[in-house]
């Protein structure tokens, strides 16, 4: 009679649970007699049973043909080195055309000839707040706001006004 | 001849200092939006007609002022936008702890010696182009008046940092 190593009968369970090998009338009866080995076998028949029934109705055609069309479709998604520097280049162009626009103006050029306009260049490194500043001083003398002499104080216009006030306090 | 180089030192010392004392102010021409457009050109305009009142000035002397001031300007902000170009190289090269490149310090000076007398020859210029229709009178006027804006704006600019400038009398 050959003597059955409990381990190396163990490591044979799962196959022959599995239906792919058969239990010799040697390791038959070493079951038998084994507690350890039983207990083992019982504990494997008992979990390759586990979902026995799920995948008895699990169809897998369908979920297969889903998977391969998510592959397909996320690999069209994948944007390749090429498209990349096509959308960078259409970005950068839409910034451009964004900035061109909104440039200051009605049109869509820059407006360089009114800035050319300008002969006072001193004004060039101002701010808007400094603009305000020399703006504000700088109104327009009485004449060139069209106040005749003859006219009523009342008669002139909030801007008018504020000149003749100017002008008195010096 | 002789209070003609004067004249032109003065105008030399009133105006280049503003470009070349602030290497940081560059031009805002860039990033000019419309509420500035507008406000140089009410400055400008009400410059003008302060000019046209205090020198006595017909219409066509304003038109050919206008005419003439636009043309020197164009050459005088090249000069200027150059002159503040080489001011930032020239702080560049002189951070503090960073060896200076001595040919590019050079090259740097000798251009701005360049740019101050083409300043000058641009202001004899306009003298030449406004004593055609300005009397000598007219001309110290207006160069005072300039002379004014330019001081002023220099206490605008240097009021920059929270600093408020002291009340100034209005004109």
């Amino acid at each position: 009679m050959t003597e059955i190593h409990c381990e190396l009968l163990q490591d044979r369970i799962p196959e022959v649970v599995s239906g792919r090998e058969r239990w010799s009338a040697e390791e038959a009866a070493h079951l038998s007699r084994c507690a350890d080995c039983a207990t083992v076998e019982r504990l494997l028949v008992a979990t390759s049973a586990l979902g026995r029934d799920v995948e008895a109705r699990f169809d897998a055609t369908p979920a297969i043909l889903r998977v391969a069309e998510r592959l397909r479709t996320e690999g069209r998604r994948e944007v390749s080195p090429v498209r990349r520097h096509w959308i960078a280049g259409l970005v950068a162009a839409a910034a451009v055309t964004v900035a061109v626009l909104s440039w200051p103006g009605s049109g869509a050029a820059p407006d360089f000839a009114r800035q050319e306009q300008s002969f006072l260049t001193e004004l060039d490194s101002l701010d808007t707040a400094e603009l305000a500043i020399i703006a504000d001083e700088l109104a327009p003398p009485l004449s060139a706001l069209g106040a005749s002499e003859g006219a009523e104080p009342l008669d002139l216009d909030s801007t008018q006004l504020e000149r003749v006030m100017r002008s008195l306090e010096g | 001849m002789r209070s003609f180089s004067l004249f032109t030192a003065l105008t030399l010392g009133a105006v280049l200092p503003l470009v070349a004392q602030n290497p940081q102010a560059t031009p805002r021409d860039s990033t000019i939006g419309p509420q500035e457009v507008e406000m140089r050109d009410r400055i400008q305009e009400n410059f003008l007609a302060r000019a046209k009142e205090q020198m006595g000035l017909n219409d066509e002397q304003m038109t050919k002022l206008r005419a003439a001031e636009q043309r020197v300007a164009t050459k005088r902000r090249g000069i200027e936008q150059e002159i503040r170009r080489l001011n930032g190289t020239l702080a560049e090269q002189l951070r503090p702890g960073i060896a200076a490149k001595e040919d590019v310090v050079t090259k740097s000076l000798d251009s701005l010696g360049t740019l101050r007398v083409s300043y000058a020859a641009v202001f004899k210029e306009e003298q030449r182009e406004l004593s055609g229709f300005l009397t000598p009178v007219q001309r110290a006027q207006f160069y005072r008046m300039r002379e004014q804006m330019v001081d002023r704006v220099r206490e605008v600019r240097q009021d920059r940092g929270g600093r408020q400038s002291p009340p100034r009398q209005r004109q």
